[in-house]
């Protein structure tokens, strides 16, 4: 059996744990450079805010029903969601972290457990360590889990342990929201008559094998509660890593966009740091926004190949900038720049480049110890230059709340 | 997605591993324990651990002052006898928590000051469980009054 946990609106529900004078009022978080609506209290829903609505289209709604806003503040989600998902792992062996907000259980060890009740073991544990709302759904399969889920909102917590269970919960379920059917996979299968969970996994095996893929044979499965997709751990060493952010407003001058690009790039290298790869390839991309159809366009990228694979700040910084120089062009009002490394390859196999005899060794060093002390007294205490000082193209974040939990000078002051 | 653990103070001393020797071998190598990291005492439950810090000197009996960090548990049941967190009417206070048989209070334990009634309906809420005060004994530096940029990421 797999639970399949999701928290409830989740970056609404970490703002209001920290003010609980929202807890019935209507909040929605803003997606980075405030764009757009990205979490919505069951509140905001109600007033018919949907979701990536532009955060300027609702000026209205949110005057009149005082509608609270946050820009998203990372830092104490990904705080949150660590509490959540270690509260959940003390439960059972079996975890897959899936999202930041979501993550699968395996409950094979619990045999002789009442899992309804377990189920609701783990939800008010949570609830009570974390503050943070969770709904629960439990099913043979990963796919079944996760569609006992969409039906536990209001229970809180479903369990789908019988075949009758099973199949009154699949007659009713929309095909199109099944777990990893996309919309073209839903068109094919409405004009095919099949319109619920149910009309799929009536249709005899062989037909299913003929018309989809391997995926749409193991969904057949899975909707009949045979699983067939395991647990599967952390995703694998990644194959390339991309850090790109929106200017807070459009921008023409180099020296802003150098230093956005300078920015992104340290992180990028932290990145890499962290996973312990070295890239061997640098593309820098530079665009102008596509949805100003008034103002020119231009969209550039170049990839820098790097003379020997390197994870240290100064240097990618370096190419970065040389990659950046060589797309630049005036008299556009840019509004995005995209750094991006690949070929990466972990750090202890480093091949050396017999024309470069410095493989930035002593750099690499410099740049973890300059991770040390960025990581023990907080993010950007040393930076390049390169970086700049006052960010003028910094993202905007007009309603950014504190940093609660991994901060000292923001935690919550008391009488 | 699991945070790591925080970077220890001594990562960052200038001897990385002071046992290590070019000499003679360490009569004491072998019995080599960690040091005491007050960290030990002070949260048993690193996951379920957030810190408030009180700014009065409403709770002076219990030795909480202005500048004492509060730790809290949210993983800890609220009892009678125990220092709760409490979000009352848009205000964040540490009190005592009193359980009587049909009510529940909130004091400073001073005797003149009526306590405060638990009413949820009111949207009265606690929030976690004081396990820990820590005051500071020695004054604090005066802080410069430009405020600290922030750095978090962009």
């Amino acid at each position: 059996m797999f639970a399949l946990v999701d928290c409830n609106n989740f970056y609404v529900s970490c703002e209001r744990l920290f003010r609980p004078e929202l807890r019935d009022k209507p909040v929605v978080v803003l997606s980075n450079n405030d764009g757009c609506v990205i979490s919505r209290s069951d509140e905001a829903k109600t007033l018919g805010i949907s979701m990536t609505a532009p955060w300027f289209s609702i000026q209205d709604i949110v005057k009149t029903h005082q509608v609270t806003a946050f820009s998203s503040n990372y830092t104490l989600y990904a705080d949150m969601s660590a509490r959540v998902m270690t509260n959940l792992a003390r439960f059972t062996p079996h975890v897959e972290v899936y999202s930041i907000d979501e993550c699968f259980l395996g409950l094979n060890d619990f045999k002789y457990k009442d899992l309804d009740s377990y189920g609701k073991e783990i939800r008010e544990t949570v609830v009570r360590n974390t503050g943070i709302p969770i709904s629960i759904g439990i099913a043979p399969s990963k796919t079944l889990a996760k569609l006992a889920n969409r039906l536990a909102k209001r229970a809180q917590v479903h369990v789908l342990d019988t075949a009758e269970k099973i199949s009154s919960a699949v007659n009713e379920f929309p095909v199109q929201d099944i777990w990893g059917i996309g919309r073209a996979y839903a068109r094919k299968l409405n004009s095919a008559g099949i319109l619920t969970a149910g009309d799929f996994r009536n249709k005899p095996l062989e037909w299913v094998r003929k018309n989809f893929t391997i995926q749409g044979v193991r969904l057949w499965y899975e909707l009949w509660g045979r699983s067939c997709l395991p647990l599967s751990q952390s995703s694998d060493r990644r194959k390339a890593v991309c850090t790109s952010r929106q200017f807070g407003k459009l921008t023409d001058n180099y020296k802003d966009i150098e230093e956005a690009a300078a920015v992104y790039t340290t992180r990028l290298a932290e990145k890499l740091r962290e996973d312990n790869s070295c890239a061997s390839l640098l593309s820098v991309r530079l665009a102008t926004n596509p949805n100003r159809k008034e103002l020119p366009q231009y969209f550039q990228t170049i990839t820098v190949p790097l003379p020997y694979p390197l994870n240290n700040t100064p240097d990618l910084i370096k190419y970065a900038l040389f990659g950046l120089k060589k797309i630049y062009a005036s008299g556009y009002k840019f509004s995005k720049v995209e750094v991006t490394a690949s070929g990466l390859i972990p750090e202890q196999e480093i091949q050396l480049n017999i024309f470069h005899p410095d493989p930035g060794l002593k750099k690499n060093k410099l740049s973890k110890l300059m991770d040390k002390l960025n990581n023990y007294y907080g993010r950007g205490t040393l930076r390049t230059a390169a970086e700049g000082f006052e960010q003028a193209w910094a993202m905007r974040r007009n309603y950014l709340s504190p940093a609660y939990t991994t901060n000292w000078s923001d935690i919550i002051k008391v009488g | 997605m699991l945070r790591k653990s925080e970077t220890e103070i001594s990562d960052l001393e200038p001897l990385e591993d002071p046992g290590k020797v070019s000499g003679f071998q360490s009569p004491a190598d072998d019995y080599r324990e960690d040091r005491l990291n007050i960290c030990e005492r002070l949260v048993a439950d690193s996951v379920n651990t957030y810190y408030f810090e009180s700014d009065s000197d409403e709770m002076e009996l219990f030795g909480i002052k202005k500048g004492t960090v509060l730790i809290v548990d949210r993983s800890l049941l609220p009892q009678g006898g125990r220092l709760v967190i409490v979000w009352n009417e848009g205000k964040w206070m540490v009190r005592q928590l009193i359980t009587l048989p049909d009510q529940w209070l909130f004091t400073t334990g001073r005797e003149n000051e009526p306590p405060i009634r638990f009413n949820e309906k009111k949207g009265m809420l606690i929030w976690g469980v004081v396990t820990w005060s820590c005051s500071p004994q020695i004054e604090k530096k005066k802080q410069s009054k430009n405020k600290k940029p922030d750095v978090r990421p962009r």
